[in-house]
């Protein structure tokens, strides 16, 4: 267990100092895969966490229908994902299609997105709505707003650097492939906002 | 030689680094370089410059709108 924690600590930590290199290494080296149980521990523990805010412990029913809806949704949305980049792979025939390397990839691509729903649920918790027009009301907007302006931008990094290693794609490529994955992601969200199990999708 | 680690490491990164070709686009190559160069090590230093920019000039555009965007977001976990 000791081996995989390292490498999942050393893959984490390069994708915030070195990210070309470290998604360069992860789509040539498939060895542990268990490395990526980690990243999926913790989006456990987000939606276990962020249930209990939303719903409270005094129904349990409420409780495990709340995280399960969460919890499934999230999962349907990394599988699109996979699938989405497996039709990609199909219209754009680029070289092997290897599903695990890709797993990886997506699985440290959740970091972006994990790391805004916790801090979203942190300050929600800390200053929760509604925000004032009052000065010290627009600088935590405009510094929450950057925050996730900020993850937002990492997340477009590595998605663009798994498909450019994952599926080996050059930049045009990428814009073709993206604007047939980009739809299906719009479709998702709306989706899942009117099934009201998430108002920004965790994918 | 072939035995040699030292060498064997060394054709290991070297088919690490060749495994996608150089990513060209025209005359836009570059330009494309120069911004790829800036993201391949720690992006940070350029992407939370840029996300404080982009939403100070998005404030002087849209005004207070940013402030009801936020709260929005915030309640979208």
């Amino acid at each position: 267990m000791l081996r995989p924690l390292s490498l999942f600590l050393k893959n984490s930590l390069g994708l915030i100092v070195n990210p070309y290199v470290t998604i360069r290494e992860l789509s040539i080296k498939t060895e542990n895969f268990s490395q990526i149980l980690f990243i999926h521990f913790f989006v456990f523990l987000y939606f276990f966490l962020s249930s209990i805010v939303k719903t409270g412990l005094h129904n349990p029913y409420f409780l495990t229908l709340k995280f399960n809806s969460l919890y499934l949704a999230s999962y349907f949305g990394f599988a699109l994902m996979i699938a989405l980049f497996f039709l990609s792979f199909k219209l754009l025939k680029s070289h092997d299609f290897f599903l695990v390397n890709l797993i990886v990839l997506w699985s440290y691509s959740l970091w972006p997105t994990l790391l805004w729903f916790f801090f979203t649920s942190i300050l929600y918790l800390l200053l929760p709505p509604p925000r004032t027009f009052s000065y010290p009301g627009k600088i935590y907007s405009l510094f929450y707003l950057s925050v996730s302006l900020t993850l937002l931008f990492w997340k477009f990094i590595l998605y663009y650097l798994t498909l450019r290693f994952g599926l080996k794609f050059d930049l045009v490529k990428i814009i073709v492939s993206s604007s047939v994955i980009f739809p299906f992601v719009v479709a998702f969200s709306w989706l899942m906002y009117r099934l009201s199990v998430f108002k920004i999708p965790f994918i | 030689m072939k035995n040699d680690k030292f060498y064997r490491e060394l054709v290991l990164k070297m088919h690490e680094v060749s495994v996608v070709p150089p990513q060209t686009v025209g005359p836009f190559t570059p330009v494309y370089k120069i911004v790829a160069g800036k993201l391949k090590f720690f992006p940070f230093k350029v992407i939370v410059p840029l996300s404080f920019l982009f939403i100070l000039f998005a404030y002087l555009i849209f005004g207070t709108s940013l402030v009801k965007l936020a709260e929005l977001l915030q309640a979208g976990f």
